[in-house]
Parts: C-alpha cells; structure tokens; sequence
C-alpha cells in the first residue's frame, strides 16, 4: 500500500479498540455498512483482507472507545442501510450518508463527522468539460442515491450511469466508456488522484455533511455519539484521522460551528408523475434487453445444438464444454468479465451490448438443451423416409427436423424467456438502468418499498403472464398433434 | 435394375444377411416372403442403403449404392420406398407432404410439383383430403398419402417394408389396392408383405428367406402351390393357420379381397 503510515495508524487503533473492547462488558454497537467499492470510507484491506481498513473506520473506533463499547460490523448493500437499520438489522449505519431532508425523513441523524464536496473528474486530455454544467449531455458515471446524483438529476439532459464499484467508474472513464465522473471528494482522492491520465476540475462542487444515521427514537444513542463526536472534535483526534487519509479541507472547520435545522416531517408518497417515467423507461430497458438476449439465445442454442449432435467430435465436443461451462458458472460473473474483464484484452463494449451477450450466451447454453431434446425426440423414422426420398442431410435437418423439434422446444423454450427476463435485472451491475434498479433507486430516494415494490412487480407480471400463457398453450397444442 | 451380389449384414455379432444374391429386373415385382427375423426387410433396407451392408455389392438403376453421397443420394431419389409406419411428416399438410422432395430434391417448380401432386393423390383416393394434416388421417389414409409422396418423385423402383402391417385390418384392403394399381402400371417393385393372398395376385417372382439366406425362389403359382423346401412348407402352414384363426375370429372366408 502507498501508504504505510495509516497501516500503523490503523493497527495503532486496532490495539486500542481491542483492549477498550476487553474492559466493556456491554453488547458490542452494531455497525451497517457496505465494502464493496467502499474506499476510502471502509474497505477491505488489500495487504490483508480479514482487515477493514478507512477514514470511517478510524472514526467508529475512536467513538466505540469513547462510548467504552465494542463494535462489530454488518455488511448491507448501501442502497439498503436506511431499510436495514429501521428492520434493526443494526444500531447505527455509517458509510458516507447524507444529511439531507430526505434521509433525515428515515432516520435519526448525528451531528456530521465530515463536510464532503462533489468532484468532477475528466480524462486529462479532455478540454470540453470546464464546469458544472458542461456535463449536459455527457455520459457521467455516479452512484445512484448520492448527492451528486441529485445533483446532476437537477442540472438535467445528463446521461447519467450507475455503478456500486467505484474502482471500475474510473476505469471506465479511462477507458472512454464515460465522458466525466461525479462523485464525493473522498472517493475522487482515493481512487482518482495521482493518476496521470485524469484530471480533477476545480473547484469541487455541493457541500454537504455526513453523519451516523440511527434508528428513529434512539435518542440516547445520539447524545452519545454526538458527545463523542464533539469531543472528537475539540481534542483534534477526527482532524488526525481526516489528515492522515488527505481528507482534511477547511471546509471540514464548518463542522464545529454545525448546528442543526429540524428535520421538516414532509412524509408524502411518491410524486408518481415523476416516478412513472423513470418506472416505463426501466421497464422498455428490460424488455429491449430480454427479447435481443433471446434471440441471440436462440440462435447460439441451435448452433450448439447442431454441433453437438451432427458435428464431427471435436465441434461436438466443444459445445459440450460450452454448455457446461455457460450452465455451470453464475450469470453475474459472466456479466463483470464480459463487461469489465474484456477490455483487458483489447475489447471494449458498450454496457447494451455487453448486457445483451452476457445474457444470451448464458441463456444459450439452455436454449442447446431444449433444442437438443427437441432434435432427439424427432422419431428415427422421419430421417429415414426422408433420406430415402433423396434428401441431403442438410434438407433432412432444414425442413423435417428442426421444424419438428422446435415445435417440442417452445414450451421450454418461452420458459426460458421468462426466466431471463427477470435474470435481466442483474445487467443493473454493469450500469444498466433497467426494471428492478429503477425501482431500487426510487425507492432508496423514496423509503417507499412497498408502494413502488408492488407497481414494479406489476409491470413484471403484465409482461411475463402473456408470456407464460402462450408457453401454456403451446404446450396444449403440443400435447394435441 | 438392382444387382445385389453376395450381401452379408451383421447385427451385434448376429448375422441378418448371409451371403444374398439378388437380381431384380425392370418391371418386376419381387415378393420377400419369410418367418419374422429371417432377413427380408434388413434386405430391402439394403436395396436403398438406409442399412450398411458388410461385404458384397449392391448396384442400381447402374449406379454403384457404395458410391460418394451424392450419387447415393440420386440413387434414393430415383427408388421410392413405403414404411410400416407411414412415416408422414406431421407438421406438413397432405399436400406439402407429396410435394417436399420434387421440390428441394429435383428442384422441381412449386406450380409443376403441385398440380402433380393432387394428381397422384387423387390417384390414391386422397385428393379431397389435401389440406389435411397427417395427424387427422386414418392409418390407411396416411399409407395411401406416403404413397403418393413417394410417387412424386417419379421413381424407377417401388420398395415396400411390410405396408399394411401396422393397419387395423379393415383399413389394409385400401392399401394393398393402390398397391396393386401401380404393380398394373408396370412399376419395378420389391416388397415385404406377411398378405399371402395379395402376394400371391401381385408377385412376379417370389423369394423365400430365412435365417439370412433366399432359400426358394419361384414363380407366386408354383410357390403357393408346391413349395419345394421344409421351410417353405412349414412357412406356409402356418401362415395358413394364422389366417384360418383370424377368418374365424371375424367370421369371413376372406381375409383380403383384390379386384
């Protein structure tokens, strides 16, 4: 690691959090979370990965001694962390939360540990993007849910993507995928600083706080920590940390003065007028996604299929390791390697693309299964008065087996269809906004799970029945001829 | 027209054909008679190379059946040949059915083929069921529509693999009928048939096999008449036999009438 101060800052810690957790008695403070591309907030430990390392880190050990309390950490994707901890899946949660009204709406909030900014960085040869609002119409990468997400939501006409890994938002924009990057300054110096190929646009943008969010009504809880806090603040112990991950601003002095407004109980339902929108666009995004996933499904599952029964031993062979290999590995990683993994080898696809090869070579695999019972329940007898009738291997397959067979692979077949349309909620990771992540980013910005749980869930059914009928009535007809 | 010369066949170290010689000339019509496992349709299955044969030569319509695919393919082409079971393709119509194969095998026109088609169909009494799938026909329907497919093709030779042996008896008379219509047309034809009665009026020339061997070869009079081996003789009775039980059983002299 580059830097091996903080590795003995934190080991430092890790000796004092140990020992204040040996003197208490009381139940360990349960921390919420997220790793994944949590740099430098909290992160896995790349010298050790038993280890969680960052400035946040630091910060819950600090109070967990002062409050004289062990902590123990519990991993929560961080869309879900307000959800969590009302469900009381944890006491506090603490990875780079806004204060904002709307979160104060599903929480009780802390004073604020740390004063964040919103940083734009560009490729460094890149001269177009000077400020702000140049970013109409560029691809920017963020993190949905964020305060710079807001922001450019209200700067408008931004192509926006989504990522959870921050690592690969910055790969992309090297790689040209996205024009800018918008995301909090902590991220930015973490992951982007140093690196001579960006270039960080000044000034950095949005101030706002972070605090520790609680569960509404642990008001005991947030005297504590607010104490800690505090004091934390007067000895100069949070300012060492900050230093000591080249966080610290003279913006962060605000957080002395900070005193906070109450929150304003707004609780409403969601503003369906504009929720709606975002909802259909989410849903034509699955359906594009599913129906070009399948055909290319099809079209590989045949070729395989053929392969595997017509073609000499090596092809045959081939497609059985094709088959086994798409079958036997999850859908997900294909999807990171395709998108993610590739350009390592020189080969670079748009997420649409990617999204729709990852899902119909997988899917492939299943459509060579279908298609293969299909062929072999095509009885002996058909091959044989064709061929006897004159007919090359090629017309015997063209025109006797293989319309036979499909009309036995299209129940399966529309199965798997379905299947995949709701596996295509998973190409959200490579920064798709289709059905399901729309519905979790408006929720997240909501708390409305249920309500907008229940209209996503609607508009998958309103797609998948029809579906799911007609794989229903070929499935009679089949049984009829 | 077909020279089968010395054919051995074998079956998982079990021998079918043993040793066949076969000379079929043109406007014939060979008749293969024998106990079941005797050989007679791995023969005919030879005559069309839907069987491998071991050792041995095959020629027809002049042309060497161990060829390349394609002249293999020509020779199919040109030797029709009827199923026990029919063998339809059931997501064709009647009419798409007949018409497949003079169409992507001969390359045939689509309006030629078809007005070709509903001829022979109606030929075989099938002419108002052209629209009709295979699934909605009879048993005896289906073998008189396979008949007509491979008609379509034109071919030289007919072979038939025991055509009314999957039929309910009340549908076999149908069958052997159009059978019997084209062996008057002059058609060169081998079949496999268990119909005593209807190999007797239709054969020129009847073989006897067993165990893998022609063991009698004569004309349908003298074969019926006065076999000249055991085995035919045994053959024969029973066959008798059988067809004396099933009269019985249906309460009619008769178990097939031609004509």
């Amino acid at each position: 690691m580059k830097k091996p101060v903080l590795v003995l800052l934190a080991l430092l810690l890790f000796g004092l959090f140990g020992s204040a957790a040996m003197a208490a008695e009381a139940p360990p403070l349960r921390w919420g979370m997220d790793l994944e591309g949590g740099a430098p907030y909290e992160f896995t430990d790349p010298q050790n990965p038993e280890r969680i390392v960052g400035f946040e880190k630091d910060i819950v050990d600090e109070i967990a001694k002062r409050l004289e309390r062990p902590v123990t950490h519990v991993q929560t994707n961080w869309d879900s962390l307000i959800p969590a901890l009302d469900r009381g899946s944890f006491d506090f949660a603490m990875a780079g939360i806004e204060l904002t009204d709307e979160h104060k709406q599903g929480a009780l909030f802390s004073r604020p540990y740390c004063v964040y900014q919103q940083q734009m960085v560009v490729r460094a040869d890149d001269n177009h993007i000077l400020v702000f609002d140049d970013l109409k119409g560029k691809k920017v990468g963020t993190l949905s849910g964020s305060a710079a997400h807001r922001m450019l939501e209200h700067l408008g006409g931004v192509d926006m993507k989504f990522y959870s890994d921050m690592y690969a938002v910055y790969q992309d924009l090297q790689l040209g995928r996205l024009d800018a990057v918008f995301l909090d300054l902590p991220v930015a110096a973490y992951y982007a600083h140093g690196n001579p190929k960006l270039r960080f646009v000044e000034p950095a943008l949005g101030e706002g706080y972070y605090a520790i969010a609680m569960r509404k009504g642990d008001e005991a809880l947030k005297r504590r920590i607010d104490a800690a806090i505090d004091g934390m603040l007067t000895d100069g112990s949070l300012e060492r940390i900050m230093r000591h991950w080249n966080l610290w601003t003279p913006a962060q002095k605000k957080l002395v003065a900070f005193r906070d407004s109450q929150p304003v109980d707004t609780k409403q339902g969601p503003n369906w007028q504009r929720f709606l929108p975002m909802l259909l666009e989410g849903a034509w995004m699955t359906i594009k996604i599913s129906v070009l996933a399948m055909a290319l499904a099809m079209g590989v599952g045949l070729l395989l299929a053929v392969m595997r029964i017509y073609g000499p031993k090596p092809l045959s062979w081939l497609a059985l390791t094709y088959v086994e290999v798409f079958r036997g590995t999850p859908l997900l990683i294909q999807l990171y390697l395709i998108y993610y993994g590739l350009p390592n080898l020189g080969i670079q696809l748009d997420a649409f693309v990617a999204g729709v090869i990852g899902l119909g070579l997988n899917y492939g695999a299943n459509e060579a299964e279908n298609y293969r019972a299909g062929i072999q329940a095509v009885p002996k007898g058909q091959s044989e008065a064709s061929l006897a009738l004159g007919m090359s291997r090629y017309q015997l397959l063209r025109y006797v087996i293989l319309p036979q067979s499909f009309r036995v692979a299209l129940p399966p077949v529309t199965n798997d269809f379905i299947a995949l349309f709701k596996d295509s909620s998973l190409v959200s990771v490579i920064t798709l906004v289709e059905l399901t992540k729309a519905y979790g980013m408006l929720a997240s910005a909501t708390y409305d799970y249920i309500g907008l749980g229940l209209v996503t869930a609607g508009v998958y059914l309103a797609i998948s029945y029809p579906a799911s009928l007609f794989a229903r009535w070929t499935e009679a007809r089949l049984r009829r001829a | 027209m077909i020279i089968a010369h010395a054919i051995t066949k074998s079956f998982g170290g079990h021998r079918i054909l043993d040793g066949v010689d076969l000379h079929v000339h043109a406007g014939e019509k060979i008749v293969l008679l024998g106990p079941s496992g005797s050989g007679k349709s791995t023969l005919l299955r030879c005559l069309n190379r839907l069987e491998e044969i071991d050792s041995g030569g095959i020629t027809v319509l002049g042309r060497n059946l161990e060829g390349s695919k394609a002249e293999v393919q020509s020779i199919r082409a040109d030797v029709g040949m009827v199923f026990q079971s029919f063998n339809l393709f059931p997501h064709l119509s009647v009419l798409e059915n007949v018409c497949l194969a003079p169409m992507k095998v001969r390359g045939w026109s689509r309006s030629d083929t078809e007005a070709a088609a509903r001829e022979l169909l109606g030929r075989v009494g099938m002419g108002h069921k052209a629209d009709a799938y295979p699934a909605q026909l009879s048993g005896g329907q289906q073998q008189r529509v396979a008949i007509a497919r491979a008609l379509a093709m034109r071919p030289q030779i007919m072979l038939f693999d025991e055509p009314t042996s999957a039929l309910d008896p009340e549908m076999v008379h149908e069958v052997l009928q159009v059978i019997n219509d084209i062996a008057r047309d002059g058609m060169t034809m081998v079949i496999v048939t268990h119909e005593m009665e209807f190999a007797r009026r239709v054969a020129s020339r009847v073989l006897f096999m067993d165990h893998g061997t022609i063991v009698e070869e004569a004309p349908p009079e003298e074969f019926f008449k006065a076999p000249k081996t055991e085995r035919a003789k045994t053959f024969l009775s029973h066959m008798n036999k059988r067809r004396a039980e099933t009269a019985q059983l249906r309460g009619t002299g008769t178990l097939v009438a031609i004509d």
